[in-house]
């Protein structure tokens, strides 16, 4: 009997918990979505990452010449896309222009090194990357050096490089 | 606590029959207290599952033999890890044990999704619904673990003595895992197919629940031919036995999937063949079970046969129906799409390289088998010697310590201890047992089973099996010598290891970029090399 009894109340339990929401708003009732969101806008960067790799994956021998044609006109139609979704929507020009000229002002600025190129200490006098002697003065009498990766001073002799 | 159970299995047939109903009709009205309704439903129905499995697991705890599934499958005597393993050892226990499995992993994904994906979700729910609502339309109706019999026997008949290994103790549960788990994809395949969101939000979903079920389908298989290694006496791992090949088939399906999977993420492509995987996967886990309980084809795993293989054949063709016309409604939803995704994490990538470095590994062993050596019928007299050569070219010897018999649990053995030199070097003693086991008044249960001996080794298993006593004490033995197995074995915990490794929780979270983003206009370019 008891058992019963019990599994009855567990039958009622259960059928009240399950028609709790149809009689009562449910503030935690969860809400659909919109069906078909708006659709991810490609980035740039990720059309290009995905054209590198298809072109790897064709080398590899793991997409044929067909599929790779095929992905790349498709991927190329994305890139298009997602420049022009930019150039709407996007960055304004002017602030790019400007970003860019910052950087330009800052690289010009910038010593650059023959063989590791431009660095990023504005006031270096050595590479940090080699240690060759940056063109620009001696340190000792001020002279001008003007050849590259010099290693004694041609005024006082001083060595330069490390 | 055992009719509680009983009941709790009716009231839960009614509430996976509410969550199909109202989850389907709330995401055909977009009424979304009929899909909280539903997902309730689901929640319910876990929790009484749970209370039926706690009644049939104290029915066979507490030897309640009026229940024809504890007479049939259990004995008194019976060790208490293989009692609660009987659990899944007959035909009902182990439909209501894939039921279990299926409740919690339908309350887990509901539970999961409850922020996200929330526009597949009710169709989700809903098929999730119609299998358990199958399942335990099956278990109320046709098979029931709660079936009582008309009087109550003194003893039950115990369990079948090739069972009675550790390794089947955990080989069914983590098959049954792997064949649950291949449901949850197929929910989402469908509602992603009904909604016509093929996009890839359905395979994120989908793509951890189909690497845990390929998981556990390979440890699952591992330790099926583990179990018949060390079990059967087959000498072998695999047989081709029907029961193995259909749990290979799934595994085939899925192994193609977690594959081509990639490309859909990656590419948008092979979306109809990424849905048909699913799909078939699913199907021929289905299939499987169809073919185990039906018992149409006879096999190592008749175990578990009874009529409700009618049931699930229905089942079955009503799936292909349903897929197939899905599919074919949807194939233009289905063509490839421009779409590009993020590269696959490093993690991924390393857990892969293991999981393929496992696989290398069991081929490897697979092939050592080839080279086996096998002496059938040796018959050794006590203190008599038997000589072989392995295929390394490596002299062996078997010398005969005598036969020996003892009582031991539930069984009569009958046992024999070999002592062994390769080479002239000793290497120690291998013994195999023929094992009779009794119920609790010493009467025999089953056919005599055999318990094999192996001296394993990195280069081979010796391999030892008694196959009985011929006059008073000459052993009639099988010797062969099995390369590399144990290699299959490394190579299946390699597997194991490479797929937590895949699967383990990532934080979701994206490394800030650090530096600038500079765009250069041509006419920029050439100031910029300045």
């Amino acid at each position: 009997m008891i058992p019963l009894i019990i599994g009855t109340v567990i039958a009622l339990v259960a059928v009240a918990f399950v028609l709790v929401p149809l009689f009562r708003h449910d503030p935690l009732a969860p809400e659909l979505d919109l069906p078909g969101a708006l659709p991810k806008v490609a980035e740039e960067d990720d059309v290009t990452g995905a054209l590198r790799e298809i072109e790897f994956d064709r080398e590899t021998g793991k997409l044929s010449d067909a599929d790779y044609a095929a992905l790349k006109s498709r991927y190329t139609g994305v890139a298009l896309d997602a420049m022009r979704a930019a150039e709407s929507k996007g960055i304004s020009p002017d602030a790019a222009d400007l970003a860019e000229e910052a950087v330009l002002r800052y690289r010009r600025r910038a010593m650059t090194c023959e063989a590791c190129g431009p660095r990023p200490e504005p006031d270096a006098l050595y590479c940090s990357g080699c240690g060759r002697y940056l063109p620009g003065r001696c340190s000792g009498c001020n002279a001008a050096v003007s050849e590259p990766a010099a290693r004694f001073c041609p005024s006082c002799g001083r060595t330069l490089a490390a | 606590m055992i009719l509680v159970g009983e009941l709790a299995l009716w009231v839960a047939l009614l509430m996976a029959a509410w969550c199909a109903t109202v989850s389907i009709a709330g995401g055909k009205l977009g009424r979304a207290d009929l899909i909280a309704s539903g997902e309730r439903a689901a929640y319910a129905t876990v929790a009484l599952v749970i209370l039926a499995s706690a009644g049939l697991w104290t029915a066979i705890l507490t030897h309640d033999f009026s229940l024809k599934y504890v007479a049939s499958f259990t004995s008194a005597n019976l060790p208490t890890v293989y009692l609660i393993a009987s659990f899944w050892g007959g035909q009902s226990g182990s439909l209501l044990f894939w039921t279990l499995l299926l409740a919690v992993f339908t309350a887990m994904t509901v539970f999961g999704n409850r922020a996200r994906n929330r526009a597949l979700m009710p169709y989700v729910t809903g098929t999730l619904g119609v299998l358990l609502l199958f399942f335990l339309a099956t278990l109320c109706f046709a098979s029931s673990p709660y079936e009582r019999l008309d009087w109550v026997p003194a003893e039950g008949r115990g369990m079948n003595p090739q069972l009675q290994s550790p390794g089947m103790a955990i080989h069914p549960p983590n098959l049954y895992f792997g064949f649950v788990a291949t449901h949850v994809p197929f929910a989402f395949v469908i509602a992603a197919l009904i909604t016509r969101q093929l996009d890839s939000e359905w395979l994120a979903a989908v793509r951890r629940w189909a690497l845990l079920s390929w998981l556990f389908l390979t440890i699952g298989i591992v330790l099926g031919m583990w179990w018949a290694y060390v079990e059967l006496g087959w000498g072998g791992y695999w047989a081709w036995d029907p029961v193995e090949n259909s749990s290979l088939l799934p595994w085939l399906t899925q192994t193609a999937f977690l594959h081509s999977v990639m490309i859909h993420e990656k590419r948008g492509m092979l979306r109809k063949w990424n849905v048909t995987l699913v799909a078939a996967t699913f199907l021929l886990a289905i299939l499987g079970t169809f073919i185990t309980r039906s018992g149409v084809i006879s096999s190592v795993h008749a175990f578990a046969t009874s009529d409700i293989g009618s049931w699930f054949l229905i089942f079955l063709i009503l799936g292909i129906a349903v897929t197939a016309y899905l599919v074919t409604t949807r194939l233009r939803d289905l063509e490839a799409r421009a779409h590009l995704e993020s590269m696959v994490s490093n993690r991924r990538r390393y857990g892969g390289y293991i999981m393929h470095a496992g696989i290398v590994l069991m081929f490897a062993a697979f092939a050592g088998m080839a080279f086996r050596g096998v002496h059938g019928d040796v018959r050794l007299g006590p203190g008599e010697t038997f000589a072989a050569t392995d295929p390394w070219g490596r002299d062996w010897t078997f010398t005969n310590q005598g036969v020996s018999e003892f009582a031991v649990l539930n069984r009569r053995v009958t046992g024999i201890a070999l002592a062994t030199t390769m080479d002239g070097k000793p290497q120690g003693i291998i013994s195999s047992e023929k094992r009779q086991h009794v119920d609790s008044r010493g009467n025999a249960t089953f056919e005599p089973s055999t318990e094999v001996g192996i001296h394993s080794s990195a280069k081979q298993d010796v391999y030892v099996v008694l196959a009985g006593v011929v006059g008073d004490n000459t052993a009639s033995l099988s010797i062969a010598f099995n390369p590399l197995v144990v290699w299959a074995w490394v190579g299946g915990a390699l597997i194991a290891i490479g797929g937590l490794i895949v699967m383990w929780p990532q934080a979701d979270r994206r490394c800030a970029q650090s530096g600038y983003i500079v765009r250069l206009r041509p006419e920029h370019a050439s100031l910029a090399a300045t």
